[in-house]
């Protein structure tokens, strides 16, 4: 009985130890090997310094723009309606799932997602309808020989 | 003697005044520069001057490069700018309320802006030189949010470890290099990191020419929207 208490106390003070470096090593953060990660932008942070008013198009040092490097616009917002993408609503919804992602987002790529999506579903339809009709002419014609 | 009296109060009074409203801070600005790479190893490097007013409550990020744009946070929406016209709109209802030149300026950096409508704190404890703190979301709030936990260093915000609702963890923040600009300290370096089922991602973000309380450059602190 005294063996099963010394265990059940060893084993909540260890738990309780886990918790307790749990929580203080999750703000240890190994930032050389982040600095290290972004290091190819460091250089490039230096060119731009050095050359104020520079923008990415204008760079004609090769060295500086490591190819992993990209200009891509920042994402600004805060993403599609309810978390769905804005594609399944203009795939589900149509021309009111596009007008839904457009009131939500008032943005224009996501709006041209769901105006994809609602491409992709009338194209799809189109596809079965005259795959069945020609299968349902085929089927008439082998009829009526 | 009476009339010299209330002369020399109400001078004082104005004065002392004067005083208090100095120690309000309602415009900040600085010089940023934010490196990212994501998860499949592209990385993106972004720089400029970031204003914001807190009266106004517009948020403006002059952006210089990669190349040069405005994007204005303002309510619940996100204005992007190129050569003054309007390219894009977005919404976005938590960004500018959330910005750490928001918490800055309100005195709430130290607790990265939570408080107790939406979180319980439901464990202090201090561990080398941290003060380590969880902020666990009310009953009504864990449909759609995680627990934080923050940490203090120095009487300053020293980091944010943040989870989603299935108490998986999403980011983690660390502010360092702290500057004291005007009553404020403010973060010049600011390390995110951000899991996801495609990796992590990094972001580094310093701020340089940090200053408070502007009178000029109202073309920014209050961007006309055209």
């Amino acid at each position: 009985m005294k063996k099963i208490f010394t265990i059940l106390v060893a084993m909540l003070v260890m738990s309780g130890m886990t918790f307790a470096n749990d929580d203080a090593s999750l703000f240890s953060v190994d930032q050389q090997a982040i600095e290290q990660e972004l290091a190819p932008l460091s250089d490039l942070e230096n060119y731009v310094n050095e050359n104020a008013g520079v923008t990415y198009d204008e760079i004609d040092n090769p060295e500086v723009l490591d190819k992993n490097v990209v200009m891509g616009d920042v994402d600004l917002s805060y993403g599609p309606p309810l978390g769905i993408p804005s594609f399944i609503w203009g795939v589900v919804l149509g021309v009111i799932g596009i007008l839904i992602v457009y009131l939500i987002t008032e943005d224009g790529d996501e709006t041209k997602k769901a105006l994809w999506g609602c491409i992709a579903w009338t194209v799809l339809w189109l596809v079965i309808y005259f795959v069945l009709l020609g299968s349902l002419f085929a089927g008439a014609a082998s009829a009526t020989i | 003697m009476n009339t010299r009296k209330f002369i020399f109060l109400l001078c004082l009074s104005f004065l002392l005044s004067g005083s208090i409203f100095a120690q309000e801070n309602f415009r900040i600005r600085s010089d940023f520069s934010t490196k990212e790479k994501f998860p499949d190893g592209k990385m993106r490097l972004t720089m400029g001057t970031v204003y914001y007013d807190k009266n106004t409550g517009k948020l403006v990020y002059d952006v210089s490069f990669p190349q040069k744009e405005t994007w204005v946070f303002v309510d619940t929406t996100c204005y992007m700018f190129k050569q003054d016209s309007l390219v894009k709109r977005a919404i976005n209802p938590f960004f500018q309320k959330t910005s750490i030149f928001h918490f800055a300026l309100t005195n709430n950096l130290i607790n990265f802006g939570l408080n107790d409508i939406v979180y319980d704190i439901t464990n202090v404890k201090k561990e080398e030189d941290l003060i380590i703190i969880t902020w666990t979301p009310k009953e009504k709030f864990k449909q759609n949010f995680g627990r934080i936990i923050t940490s203090k260093k120095d009487n300053n915000l020293y980091g944010v470890v943040i989870y989603n609702k299935d108490d998986v963890l999403v980011s983690k923040q660390i502010f360092e290099q702290y500057v004291r600009i005007g009553n404020i300290d403010f973060p010049s370096k600011i390390t995110q990191i951000q899991y996801s089922s495609y990796g992590e991602s990094y972001q580094l973000t310093e701020y340089k020419n940090i200053k408070l309380n502007e009178t000029g450059k109202n073309f920014y602190y209050n961007f006309i929207l055209k």
